[in-house]
């Protein structure tokens, strides 16, 4: 059927992507008119999940562990579901934007809001991104090292990962590799029962936010931000947005939009839970993890707490959170930038009609893949900034997004309604404030105490 | 493929190309509020460039 198709294609005067593109439809509307409503869910599942467990990536993972090794169970665990219920509210907007107008994010502020804000988003994005990258490789690394796998093997291999996955050419295909690797990151949930976490003390914690940290002050505070910062952030309107377009998702497929956001982010947060209960034993042994740089320090400190084979288990989690972070996040750079500068932008174009786009990414990661290698890279500050930079960017993200869901010329009847913007509206506040505040406690860093 | 799926498929292709033919979106007319909004947000920008260039040359310092 499907050469058939193809050979069909140029004579319609379509091209293969459209053509791609009209075989999931199709194959959508047949299975919708089954009713097989199952099928119909995985089938449209995806780019929901791929971002929450995207956004679950080295560095998030390592700020979960941070929190259970200085604060144990209590408090953060309920925090973690309630980020992963903001992360829902903002990215079910991104789908609703993507089916309504079939155009991805950036088009859509460059269009909408004019060349600097389309510009800005697009830079932004992009930098922020690169720095992200950075972040992932090293994590991809650490872990690597943990196993004993020189730096460049483990590099290497992730940037082939992200090339290869590229040459398939195929939207659908991409996704379900992507989703297969994304399976990964529920290592953390064997690796946390290995740690042998109470059920009491989970349940008390996620019914009564307690038991309430013991001390506040700067550390606590960069938590809270840091745990935000790894549930929101741009690059995940911007990929979602556009994954749902290049998937075909059309507006009948809205609700199995939200089904496939929903069930990403109750995944994410239970594995996000998980890294954290893992690393809990820490703070039982009283072990300080303020000078730990990567997942692999994690995995080594728990090895004589949770045994080798749960302190593995967390630094394989650790390199498939990187990996799978570091193929969905350049492919939003992808998105993006050929989206701004009015490129063809699918993971269904084949390389001659889609170089502007597989570019982008390829040469993000060997850019990425490049810094982590040299010897002497302020490795360091880039994971640091990398932080400060996304939460402070995400009030621009968050803005326009709220603008834009709010169009009614082009969302029609799927703009939002009171509640949406009620819900939007609360979080945008709480992120320009935690924006501002971590941009005082950088500036300032004992404002709030030591 | 049978012809009926063949048709159906030829359908989505030509609403694919009137989607295509929609591809320029107009300026968006912004209101007041959308207009103070947007340049708050400049305004927030221009504060947030240099705490990330602090933020950077700062964790360059952190040995």
């Amino acid at each position: 059927m499907k050469d058939d198709v193809l050979r069909m294609a140029p004579g319609f005067g379509a091209t293969r992507e459209d053509v791609l593109r009209a075989q999931d439809r199709l194959k959508m509307r047949i299975i919708r008119r089954e009713g097989r409503w199952m099928r119909l869910i995985w089938l449209l599942a995806g780019p929901g999940i791929l971002v929450m467990l995207g956004e679950n990536d080295g560095p998030s993972m390592v700020s979960y562990a941070t929190t259970g090794a200085t604060y144990g169970i209590g408090f953060f665990v309920p925090f973690i579901l309630l980020t992963f219920a903001m992360a829902f509210v903002v990215q079910e907007m991104a789908v609703r934007l993507g089916v309504a107008t079939q155009r991805g994010h950036a088009e859509l502020i460059f269009q909408r809001f004019g060349p600097f804000w389309g510009y800005f988003a697009m830079w932004d994005l992009v930098f922020g991104n690169l720095l992200t990258l950075v972040t992932e490789f090293i994590a991809i690394q650490a872990g690597g090292l943990y196993f004993g796998f020189p730096a460049w093997v483990s590099v290497g291999f992730g940037v082939a990962a992200i090339i290869l996955s590229l040459a398939l050419r195929r939207y659908a295909t991409w996704e379900r590799v992507l989703l297969g690797l994304a399976v990964g990151n529920l290592l953390f949930i064997p690796a946390a029962l290995f740690a042998h976490p109470s059920a009491a003390r989970l349940t008390h914690a996620l019914l009564t936010w307690g038991p309430l940290p013991h001390k506040t002050g700067a550390a606590f505070f960069t938590l809270i931000l840091a745990n935000i910062g790894a549930t929101v952030t741009p690059w995940m309107i911007f990929f979602q947005q556009s994954a749902v377009v290049d998937k075909g998702l059309t507006r009948h497929d809205l609700p199995q939009g939200r089904i496939d956001t929903a069930i990403g982010a109750a995944i994410a947060a239970a594995c996000g839970i998980a890294a954290l209960a893992a690393a809990a034993p820490l703070y039982r042994a009283h072990i300080d993890v303020s000078a730990f740089l990567s997942g692999a320090d994690f995995a080594t400190a728990l090895k004589p707490l949770i045994g080798t084979t749960g302190a593995s288990l967390f630094a394989l989690g650790i390199i498939e959170a990187g990996l799978l972070a570091a193929m969905t996040i350049s492919t939003s750079s992808s998105y993006a930038l050929a989206e701004t500068v009015s490129a063809k932008h699918s993971l269904n174009l084949d390389f001659s009609s889609g170089w502007v786009f597989y570019s982008a990414a390829i040469i993000s990661a060997l850019l990425a893949a490049a810094i982590v290698l040299i010897p002497g890279a302020p490795l360091l500050a880039m994971t640091l900034t990398v932080n400060v930079v996304a939460t402070l960017l995400m009030a621009p993200a968050l803005l326009l997004l709220l603008l834009l869901a709010n169009d009614h010329e082009i969302m029609g009847d799927l703009a939002n309604g009171r509640l949406a913007n009620a819900a939007g509206g609360t979080i945008v506040v709480v992120i320009c404030l935690v924006g501002t505040l971590y941009g005082l406690i950088t500036v300032f860093p004992t404002w709030l105490g030591p | 493929m049978d012809t009926s799926s063949h048709h159906e498929l030829l359908e989505i292709l030509e609403e694919g190309r009137a989607t295509d033919a929609l591809s320029k979106l107009p300026r968006r007319i912004l209101t007041r509020p959308e207009l103070f909004l947007l340049i708050l947000l400049r305004l927030y920008v221009l504060l947030a460039i240099p705490v990330v260039a602090y933020a950077f040359i700062h964790a360059m310092n952190v040995k």
